[in-house]
């Protein structure tokens, strides 16, 4: 939750990409069961509510499983990015290289930022 | 179930402490009520509990008026951490008297939790330390059962482990949308993460009611400079500076669409970067206090 990265995002937005990072980086294996809302909420000291809404958006962009009354669990397989995010990526992805530019920074740094950035978990 | 708030006043010695405060309050909802001290915080929890008799407005759960129907009352759960009467007592007494009080209460539950902090039914609560009195009173108010349960002040002044152990008991007992929740600071920043809502009480009443969530998820706090030495007039419509610092601007912009994104970016800035917001930046632009000049509640 201290991730100085995304400091400035609401609480359920951390959270989601703090678990989307787990996934990624292997600590969340595909088919592992999430904690439930509750115990969740105590560990990371959040309101319930925030919880639950990171579980839905996690939901809705299928890296979690609702099997009913089972629990959350990370979904088996990857998920395939939507059109619609994958525009919305490509939009913001294209925001951040203007500044890059702007910012004089070379292309071989920006490759390895990249390649270290994607590298986790790869 | 829902308890309303209504056109509530109260004076104390010819003095205006609440005047017309209103709310909406249901179960499953933790709700911050922050204020500065003297704001009448306090005053206003026991206003509702009728520990205090109100001088006008209502209080009702379900539309059932306090004043009139008291068997309600037993909706609400208020212990009063400054004038607790059972100083002397054992725990084990206390919760026999709770007991009385709150049909509903949780027997089981008090002894297992206080048994977690090594708290004995033999103990008498003026033997404990500050912060063990701090959760003896969180777990009375939260194994009342009563659906609606205040808080007054309840991390002040504890160490980290205490606050932890407070927060996890809060949210536990919200987490089943059976129990709302009401806890009064005078610093917003400890209801960071844990409130749905922020009621600020300002000047006798509630002046503001705030999803932090939303909030934080439209703002954006921005750094910027302009090549122009004049700041544009959209940056002066749309956000709240909070600092200038020769041409680096610091603003606000409560809610940040794509659509400013756009037109921020068409008037081409030097510089455009994103700062971590905390609440307290949210909190200044309310009361046009630039940075530097810190003002809490």
């Amino acid at each position: 939750m201290d991730d100085a990265r995304f400091t400035h995002l609401a609480y359920y937005q951390r959270l989601v990409l703090q678990i989307k990072q787990q996934v990624t980086a292997g600590i969340l294996a595909p088919g592992e069961k999430l904690p439930s809302v509750r115990d969740m909420a105590k560990r990371s000291q959040l309101n319930p509510n925030t919880v639950a809404k990171a579980y839905k958006q996690l939901e809705a962009d299928r890296v979690i499983e609702v099997r009913p009354g089972l629990g959350s669990f990370i979904a088996t397989s990857q998920p395939a990015p939507q059109q619609a995010e994958l525009a919305a990526l490509r939009q913001r992805f294209a925001a951040l290289t203007v500044a890059i530019k702007a910012a004089g920074v070379d292309p071989a740094t920006v490759r390895q930022w990249l390649d270290e950035e994607m590298g986790d978990g790869q | 179930m829902k308890l309303t708030v209504s056109g509530l006043d109260k004076r104390i010695a010819g003095r205006a402490v609440l005047q017309d405060v209103a709310l909406d309050w249901q179960p499953g909802e933790i709700i911050g009520l922050v204020g500065e001290n003297g704001a009448g915080k306090t005053t206003l929890m026991r206003t509702l509990v009728n520990q205090y008799l109100p001088d006008g407005g209502h209080v009702a759960v379900d539309g059932h008026d306090l004043a009139t129907a008291p068997d309600w009352r037993v909706n609400l759960c208020y212990v009063d951490p400054s004038q607790v009467f059972f100083t002397g007592n054992t725990l084990r007494a206390i919760v026999d008297d709770y007991a009385v009080a709150y049909p509903g209460f949780d027997r089981q539950r008090f002894f297992a939790a206080a048994a977690d902090y090594d708290l004995a039914p033999n103990r008498r609560f003026r033997e404990l330390s500050k912060g063990y009195q701090a959760v003896v009173v969180v777990l009375l108010s939260l194994c009342s059962n009563a659906p609606f349960v205040m808080l007054d002040e309840p991390f002040d002044g504890l160490d980290l482990f205490i606050r932890e152990a407070i927060v996890s008991l809060t949210v536990d007992a919200v987490a089943d949308g059976k129990r709302g929740l009401l806890i009064a600071s005078h610093n917003l920043l400890e209801l960071d993460g844990i409130a749905d809502r922020i009621l600020f009480l300002k000047r006798h009443t509630i002046s503001h009611d705030y999803r932090l969530e939303d909030l934080r998820e439209k703002a954006v706090k921005l750094q910027l400079v302009f090549k122009t030495a004049k700041l544009p007039d959209l940056v002066r419509e749309a956000g709240r500076i909070l600092n200038v610092q020769g041409r680096v601007v610091t603003v606000l912009f409560k809610d940040y669409t794509d659509e400013l994104d756009a037109k921020l970016r068409a008037l081409e800035p030097v510089l455009i970067e994103q700062l971590p917001l905390d609440l307290t930046d949210l909190f200044r632009s309310e009361y046009d206090h630039t940075e530097g000049g810190v003002h809490h509640a």
